[in-house]
């Protein structure tokens, strides 16, 4: 028995010092960092740590940037996810069920978008997004005749460069939503459907009673993985808007490289990251159970 | 309540033909089996019924109101599936509900009306304690009884189910059999019930429907099945162990006939053949129609007629009877014979065949040829 549990334990050792080293590792090291400041020192002649205690916490409450990052970024994620969750479905709904031509090299190339770096997308959308020489105000201005003047100020306008961002996220992640939809209402039993149709329901009343709560785990899968990448976006806008106009569309995730690398205050950016790897965790704890319980639902009798 | 109707019904799928040209009429009331091996067309012939497949050619009826191109909805039938098809985000009083609810305003129903309904059929079907699981948290049998539930509590004109016992464990699967039956004589209701298990189908059904590659090969009785089999196909399929299938050739000698085939030959009354000369035919003897002769010689006392000679070859016991392989010239017979002989492989034993019980096809159009009137001759 002694030796069965050593044995198990090299199997998972690898497992285990790859997760302390890349994972575990480097956040308790940004933790810690988080109580310290940088200091000159005199007889060392170089930069050393000090211990501040909650100091970096107290300066990161305090922040200008603060209120406005969070709402931005909670708010592109909400409305970008929603809107990908959405469109994800419906695409996935109207192509489950469709036997037209080629429609497996549709479904193939509504995954494109997916496999693009973001950051490659970010700069791609620039030239989408120019003011005068961009593909949809050019479209804008000959095909519908919109004068130069009142064309959308894609970049310059806080309204127009939050829905640039959102845009660009929805483009690239809705392919993401509706191949995983895909795959779970093609796994869905065939006999679910027939049995609610023999029963008495309508097409819509099979969709809504049963197809969609069906889908369940998977849709709260999906919101969370999303949700979680969506918190942390930082590509899109920094490519497309730069942050801009002003820091109106800064993520948190921008602010934090602001603060290290700009700022070159590495304290005050590990209390960012902290706090924005609590806020991420307590989602996690907050819909896993969640989760778990449509699981242990739905899961094939 | 109601009659259910198949005119010329044919279903193709692509160039495959899974059923062809079908007419049956299941009476009002009727407990209606549709057996055959898998891929005869019995499922899609349900399924055309519940309209979950469209017709190519033909027609249905249900009551006395033409249901093509009818969705599954408005033809107020239930269907019990395989895998019981129980939803699974719902609890079992919502899974009885589901249709009710689907239907509340067709069918002026209030929410008492749906609570009274679901509790009555749970409570004659035993579940009632099990409302409020979901179906994930049942047994194989719950869910069993659940999906049947789901199917009475809508009072619906026509039941079909669609091999509702395969999953189900030898022993319970007896006890739902009985159940079903139970059900049916209480309900009155037409029932319409496939399966590819023909012991299944003689327990349960009314009236048998045999079918092959999409064709009725036989409607009947049970009984009459079983001991008129239509043609080869039916006297192979009904029946367990299988009928013994002998070809041969009749030839008249003085006055007996004898059945002439590899290594023996059997005399036979002229009474028990179709006809006196035939050049090819195939015999069929059930296994419990032939009995060793020192068992119960005095039963078929028939003198020298339907007497052959053979070596066991291997003995199944089976509790009360026993099944026994015996070579007799290059067939081998299955015997059904008491289990209190004390038989043993390797031993001769003296054949005696029930002359009245013989099944006689022709090996051409595999059809049987009823005694004393073949008008074949070869």
């Amino acid at each position: 028995m002694a030796r069965r549990d050593s044995q198990g334990w090299l199997f998972v050792l690898p497992a285990v010092i790859w997760l302390l080293a890349v994972n575990v590792g480097p956040a308790v090291y940004m933790v810690g960092h988080s109580f310290f400041a940088p200091r000159y020192s005199e007889e060392r002649g170089a930069s050393v740590r000090r211990w501040v205690g909650l100091e970096n916490y107290r300066r990161f409450f305090a922040e200008d940037q603060l209120v406005h990052s969070i709402w931005f970024t909670v708010g592109v994620a909400v409305v970008s996810v929603a809107a990908e969750l959405a469109l994800g479905l419906l695409f996935a709904v109207m192509a489950w069920r469709a036997t037209a031509f080629g429609i497996r090299l549709w479904r193939g190339l509504f995954a494109v978008p997916m496999l693009m770096a973001p950051v490659a997308v970010a700069y791609l959308a620039t030239t989408v997004f120019a003011h005068e020489v961009g593909v949809i105000n050019g479209l804008l201005h000959r095909l519908l005749g919109v004068p130069f003047e009142s064309l959308p100020r894609w970049r310059s306008d806080r309204f127009w460069a939050t829905l640039a961002v959102i845009l660009v996220e929805v483009w690239q992640w809705t392919p993401f939503c509706f191949i995983v939809f895909l795959a779970a209402l093609a796994a869905q039993p065939e006999d679910l459907r027939e049995a609610a149709l023999v029963d008495g329901a309508g097409e819509w009343q099979v969709f809504w009673h049963v197809t969609l709560p069906c889908l369940r785990p998977v849709l709260l899968t999906v919101l969370l993985l999303r949700l979680i990448e969506a918190l942390k976006l930082f590509d899109v806008p920094y490519g497309l808007t730069r942050g801009g106009p002003g820091t109106w569309t800064q993520t948190y995730s921008m602010w934090i490289k602001e603060v290290a690398f700009t700022r070159y205050d590495m304290g005050l950016a590990s209390a960012m990251s902290t706090m924005l790897l609590l806020a991420l965790t307590a989602l996690g704890i907050a819909v896993l159970p969640l989760l778990r319980k449509q699981l242990a639902i739905s899961e094939e009798p | 309540m109601a009659r259910v109707v198949l005119r010329n019904v044919t279903k193709r799928f692509g160039d495959h033909v899974a059923v062809s040209g079908l007419n049956l009429d299941v009476e009002d009331g009727e407990f209606l089996v549709l057996v055959g091996p898998s891929g005869c067309g019995k499922s899609t012939t349900l399924r055309l019924i519940a309209g979950l497949e469209e017709l190519t050619e033909g027609e249905v009826y249900i009551g006395d109101r033409l249901v093509n191109g009818v969705p599954p909805r408005d033809r107020d039938v239930a269907m019990v599936f395989q895998s019981y098809a129980l939803y699974p985000h719902l609890t079992v009083y919502d899974n009885l509900a589901f249709g009710l609810r689907m239907r509340r305003r067709q069918l002026g129903l209030s929410k008492g009306d749906i609570d009274r309904r679901v509790r009555e059929v749970a409570r004659t079907l035993g579940i009632e304690p099990l409302l409020g699981r979901r179906p994930k948290q049942l047994s194989g049998g719950e869910r069993q009884r659940v999906a049947l539930g789901r199917a009475i509590v809508r009072h619906p004109k026509v039941f079909l189910f669609d091999e509702p016992l395969s999953n189900l464990d030898a022993q319970l699967r007896v006890e739902v059999r009985r159940e079903l039956k139970q059900l049916h004589r209480r309900l009155q209701a037409t029932m319409i019930f496939v399966t590819h298990d023909q012991i299944e189908a003689m327990t349960l059904g009314d009236r048998v429907v045999v079918l092959r590659d999409g064709v009725i090969q036989q409607v009947d009785t049970p009984q009459r099945l079983y001991q008129e089999p239509a043609n080869l196909f039916v006297a192979r399929f009904i029946g367990s162990p299988p009928m013994n299938l002998l070809t041969g050739r009749l030839r008249s000698e003085g006055d007996v006939v004898r059945f002439e085939t590899d290594g023996f030959s059997l005399s036979l009354p002229p009474a028990a053949v179709p006809s006196s000369e035939i050049g090819r035919i195939v015999l069929g003897i059930r296994p419990e129609d032939l009995s060793l002769a020192v068992e119960r010689a005095n039963n078929y006392n028939v003198g020298k007629a339907g007497r052959m000679q053979g070596r066991v070859e291997v003995v199944e016991p089976m509790g009360a009877q026993q099944l026994l392989y015996v070579a007799v010239g290059a067939n081998a017979l299955a015997v059904l014979s008491r289990s209190e002989e004390n038989i043993q492989p390797g031993q001769s034993v003296p054949l005696v065949v029930r002359v009245d019980r013989l099944h006689w096809f022709d090996p051409d159009t595999e059809r049987r040829l009823v005694v004393g009137t073949a008008t074949l001759e070869r």
